[in-house]
């Protein structure tokens, strides 16, 4: 998992030169300590004091990401959260899985999904191209999360504080070994609008995920 | 068609799996298993009208839900995770 994780899941990816532009703008987020957490039968209260106890983080109920500085919890089931930590290192999981023995199961997924972040005046009028589900400002705030299918691919989405130019930005966690079709999809979605890859994430206007 | 699922919202219904009407698993040990499950696999109600039906949620959050779907209109009339009690 960690020699998966250090490599970027987009290496081998060429983006097209005719979708240049800068109407969407595109990152994959390195580096990043991943697991999935699920609550044991019966446990649900008591694994929500300890996330609390040890995280000063509610763990969300609904499909919405709970997040603190160091680490944060996207919902995606019932009971079942994926856990990002940009800065948490191999041992991480390790603290994880001890913090809540017991209460829930911990998956180190280091290096199984791929996380890109996207930002951009058109990154609605893409994703719209590619999810099945309403990402209007409106309808989909800042916080919610959403599991769902991008082109076949079966992804997870949420959004996050808007970008320094105002515009939506949006994470979403894909299967490591289908990062490539995802990538080529989002690109061609995003050609029209021009398509930037960028090497450092946008930066979000108040407290960035990382 | 679309489906309110309990935890994700409404979604489309590509992302969900059919599975079939929510009947017990006949009994394996039983003498005549085999004429059971042919039964429970084969003869099926095909009511016009409310409908109940177990879908799997395979694009969302991975959940069975236990839906109740009027077979002549498509209206959704109640769903719930097939977890929870009937």
């Amino acid at each position: 998992m960690d020699e998966l994780a250090a490599q970027p899941a987009s290496a081998s990816f060429v983006p097209p030169r005719s979708a240049s532009g800068d109407g969407v703008v595109i990152t994959e987020r390195q580096n990043l300590t991943l697991a999935t957490l699920q609550t044991r039968r019966g446990q649900h209260a008591a694994l929500r004091a300890r996330v609390a106890a040890r995280f000063h983080v509610d763990l969300p109920q609904r499909p919405a990401v709970g997040r603190t500085q160091s680490v944060s919890f996207v919902g995606v089931g019932p009971e079942t959260w994926l856990v990002i930590a940009p800065d948490g290192g191999p041992s991480f999981v390790r603290s994880l899985k001890a913090d809540v023995a017991g209460l829930a199961s911990v998956s180190d997924q280091s290096g199984g999904h791929a996380i890109f972040r996207v930002g951009g005046r058109a990154v609605g009028a893409t994703l719209a191209k590619l999810v099945p589900i309403d990402l209007d400002p409106a309808a989909f705030k800042v916080g919610d999360a959403a599991t769902t299918v991008a082109a076949h691919v079966g992804v997870t989405l949420w959004r996050c504080p808007d970008g320094l130019d105002g515009e939506q930005v949006f994470e979403l966690s894909v299967f490591r070994s289908l990062a490539g079709s995802f990538l080529e999809c989002f690109w061609d979605s995003a050609a029209e609008f021009g398509c930037r890859w960028d090497a450092q994430p946008p930066r979000a206007s108040t407290s960035p995920s990382r | 068609m679309r489906i309110n699922c309990p935890y994700c919202g409404e979604r489309d219904l590509g992302e969900f799996v059919y599975f079939g009407d929510p009947v017990p698993r006949p009994d394996p040990s039983a003498a005549d298993a085999a004429q059971r499950f042919h039964d429970s696999v084969y003869l099926r109600d095909n009511p016009a009208g409310p409908h109940q039906e177990l879908w799997y949620h395979a694009y969302g959050c991975r959940g069975w839900l236990r839906v109740t779907r009027d077979t002549r209109t498509h209206a959704m009339l109640g769903s719930a995770f097939a977890s929870d009690p009937a």
